[in-house]
């Protein structure tokens, strides 16, 4: 079975380094990371999380599963490669990609205009809303309780930038993973933690006691894969992949890995987009 | 490099500077503390105990300080002993440092002779007195360059304090590179802090060495 | 005359072996008694035996009216009456010489430091070493370490002085400078007890001289008695023993103090 993936593979590789002939040497053959170099060496390296299902973690046999995998996984197919996964904190998403230690990262990878300026997006695939959570006892619900008080992101988060900016009033506990940041949440170490939406969501329901008191703040922001910064073949392939994919491929993606999770406290159409469309 | 925005992380680093230097400072005096009590129990043999002592120097040198703290933070409140991220980071750098000062101060006791405290004891000197006036000066003077380096260890050792989101210096820089990809700036700031706190620390600590090592062969 | 010092029926064991077995003593005040011994024969430990360095398991030391063997004795206040002097100095090494003179005098007595300095001073002089007040152990000789011992216990005014071995460590040339400063405290009056392997100087010295043998006392009696006639046959094979090995030792040859 591997050496007809491994067959086929070589052979599709052959018939695009056949193509790229055909035409003039474009530059990005030789950046790195090109598409050109993946499917020579049969191989592409994914960054995703190692610690926020159900987007990225790793299941009790070390296998990495989640949205953000499954989406991989297409990709690999796509492309003709075996996936090659390195498990990322959030801060670590960036320096992974300038590092050169992965080709693409899919870790709920939030678009802002900062890691614009330092990695290269391609279109997206989910769409995401600032979320805080916190517990049934003491509910937030709106963000001036927490003047003054201390709020808790994980380091490297949009929620902390976003923060920091716009709600200076406010402390961040800033801790280093999602596991301790949400296990702080739960000692009561802060009386309120923020995260995507989805994911305080998919947390509260596993946590009796917690409520996401505050769903929407602030604009939706985009999830997107991102690459190094130009890395355009890799980056135009993703486009026209994304375009490519089926239009009910992200809400078949939902259906497996994250309406599990969710069931019916999420509405997909809130979280899903299809097709690269931000409308969808 | 963006030179104003050196200017705007300064008063940043200079607080996570103040934090260092408040949980270097309280862990240094916790660990002597905890060292020479332990070191004395150790020499002194003190039975039950000695073991007691024994077993904790081998349980703080030989787990990652990382995961003394995450006891201290996470573990411990499941027992419900709840401290605040600050007291954590003092226990858990006292927890640690107590084992290698405990390991110093022990080398110095043992290396002052049976034959100071006969001396001491054949000019009246009380116990109490062999211990305050003979032994643990030349004691402490012998296990100098050791505490001196464990002082060192520490306060560097305070920089996995980020894990318990207190905000010391490396802390800091991380959320800074995290969320505005500053990493030059963020980077030299970090260095530069560290230099000004560990080069007064190392040059004083070296003269203190100077002075109390007179007299010791 | 009554005796300073009386010990009668001494016994001292580490555990199972017995070191000292019935020992009796007296020395009367201003009396100079040296013991000599073969190494191991106890010497050494009835010395730290008088002045509570170790604990003993039978019999009585008295001092004066003070039962020193009695439980409750204070020994802090007992060894002030008592002076000793080790063989490898004992010297506090953090403390320069004048601090190493007066910490007793300060810390246990209870003495102003002022009066303290002066006195430590006034001995410095006498052994000839007022220029090291302010030098650390480590840039002293041998002789001059042990000079300062001497003086560190002078200055406590002890009933009795005690000295253990306190040349044996020493470079032949400096065993000279220490003998004197003890043979002068001698003729002073000084009531001492010496262990030494310095036999001529022991016959100079000496009211008594005692054998120790296994923990007994073999022979006690008077330096000419003890060197010419020895009334105990252990006593002859043990001059014997050493007019044919003298120079063997440690501290140089004997000889060179006559």
């Amino acid at each position: 079975m591997k050496i007809i993936t491994k067959i086929i593979g070589s052979l599709l590789s052959l018939s695009i380094a056949a193509g790229c002939t055909a035409e003039p040497a474009s530059q990005e053959s030789a950046a790195p990371d090109s598409l050109q170099a993946i499917r020579e060496e049969g191989t592409i390296t994914i960054g995703v999380f190692r610690d926020l299902p159900p987007y990225g973690s790793q299941d009790s046999s070390g296998n990495f599963v989640g949205y953000d995998v499954y989406f991989a996984e297409q990709i690999g197919k796509d492309l003709g490669v075996k996936v090659e996964y390195v498990g990322l904190d959030a801060q670590g998403r960036v320096p992974a990609l300038t590092g050169g230690k992965v080709d693409l990262v899919l870790a709920n990878f939030t678009v802002t205009e900062e890691r614009k300026a330092q990695v290269d997006f391609a279109d997206p695939y989910m769409k995401v809303y600032i979320g805080v959570v916190s517990p049934d006892s003491a509910p937030i619900t709106d963000i001036s309780q927490l003047a003054g008080k201390s709020l808790i992101v994980a380091q490297g988060t949009t929620q902390q930038t976003y923060f920091t900016t716009e709600h200076p009033e406010i402390t961040l506990d800033v801790y280093t993973t999602e596991t301790d940041a949400f296990a702080a949440l739960k000692d009561g170490r802060a009386p309120a933690l923020s995260q995507d939406t989805t994911n305080v969501l998919a947390w509260a329901l596993q946590n009796p006691g917690f409520s996401v008191g505050i769903e929407k703040l602030g604009e939706p922001a985009f999830i997107a894969p991102a690459v190094r910064k130009g890395n355009t073949s890799l980056l135009n392939w993703l486009n026209e992949e994304i375009a490519a994919l089926p239009s009910d491929f992200f809400h078949n993606n939902y259906a497996e890995t994250l309406e599990p999770v969710y069931g019916s406290a999420a509405n997909p159409d809130d979280i899903v987009v299809e097709n690269g469309n931000p409308e969808t | 490099m963006n030179w104003d925005l050196l200017a705007t992380y300064t008063p940043m680093y200079a607080d996570a500077l103040w934090v260092v230097v408040q949980l270097g400072f309280w862990g240094v005096f916790g660990s002597l503390i905890l060292g020479a009590l332990v070191a004395l129990v150790r020499h002194w043999k003190v039975p039950v105990v000695d073991r007691i002592a024994g077993g904790y120097i081998e349980v703080a040198r030989n787990t990652p300080s990382m995961v003394q703290l995450y006891f201290l933070y996470f573990g411990l409140p499941l027992i419900g002993v709840k401290a605040s991220g600050f007291a954590c980071a003092i226990a858990g750098l006292t927890f640690l440092g107590g084992a290698y000062m405990a390991e110093a101060i022990r080398s110095g006791l043992e290396a002052v002779r049976e034959g100071q405290y006969r001396a001491a004891a054949s000019l009246g000197l009380s116990q109490t007195q062999t211990m305050r006036l003979v032994v643990l000066p030349q004691a402490l003077a012998v296990a100098l360059p050791a505490i001196t380096a464990n002082v060192i260890f520490l306060i560097k050792e305070t920089s996995i304090v980020s894990i318990i989101a207190v905000v010391d210096l490396m802390a800091l820089t991380q959320n800074l590179i995290g969320m505005f990809y500053t990493s030059n700036e963020a980077y030299l700031m970090l260095v530069i802090s560290y230099l000004v706190l560990l080069l007064p620390v190392s040059i004083g600590l070296r003269a203190l060495e100077r002075r109390f090592r007179r007299g010791i062969a | 005359m009554s005796a300073l010092l009386s010990i009668t029926g001494l016994r001292k064991s580490y555990g199972e072996l017995l070191v000292l077995d019935g020992i009796d003593v007296e020395v009367h005040r201003g009396e100079v008694v040296v013991v000599v011994g073969p190494s191991g024969c106890g010497k050494s430990t009835l010395l730290r035996c008088l002045n509570g360095l170790e604990p003993i398991q039978g019999g009585k030391i008295q001092l004066g009216d003070q039962v020193l063997s009695d439980p409750g004795t204070d020994w802090t206040k007992a060894r002030q009456r008592i002076g000793m002097v080790f063989q490898d100095y004992e010297l506090f090494g953090h403390l320069n010489v004048l601090d190493n003179i007066v910490l007793a005098p300060l810390h246990v007595q209870k003495r102003s430091r002022a009066e303290a300095v002066d006195e430590a001073m006034a001995l410095l002089e006498r052994v000839g070493l007022p220029e090291k007040a302010a030098a650390f152990p480590k840039e002293l000789s041998g002789g001059q370490k042990q000079r300062i011992a001497i003086i560190r216990s002078l200055i406590l005014h002890p009933e009795l002085m005690l000295f253990d071995e306190v040349t044996a460590a020493l470079d032949p040339e400096m065993v000279r400078e220490v003998l004197d400063v003890i043979g002068e405290l001698a003729d002073e009056g000084m009531t001492m007890v010496l262990v030494t392997h310095e036999l001529s100087f022991a016959r100079a010295v000496a009211d008594q001289i005692i054998l120790l043998d296994a923990g007994h006392v073999a022979e006690a009696s008077d330096p000419e008695t003890f060197f010419t006639h020895p009334e105990s046959e252990r006593a002859r094979t043990f001059l014997a023993s050493l007019e044919f090995a003298p120079r063997h030792r440690v501290g140089g040859g004997t000889d060179s103090h006559v």
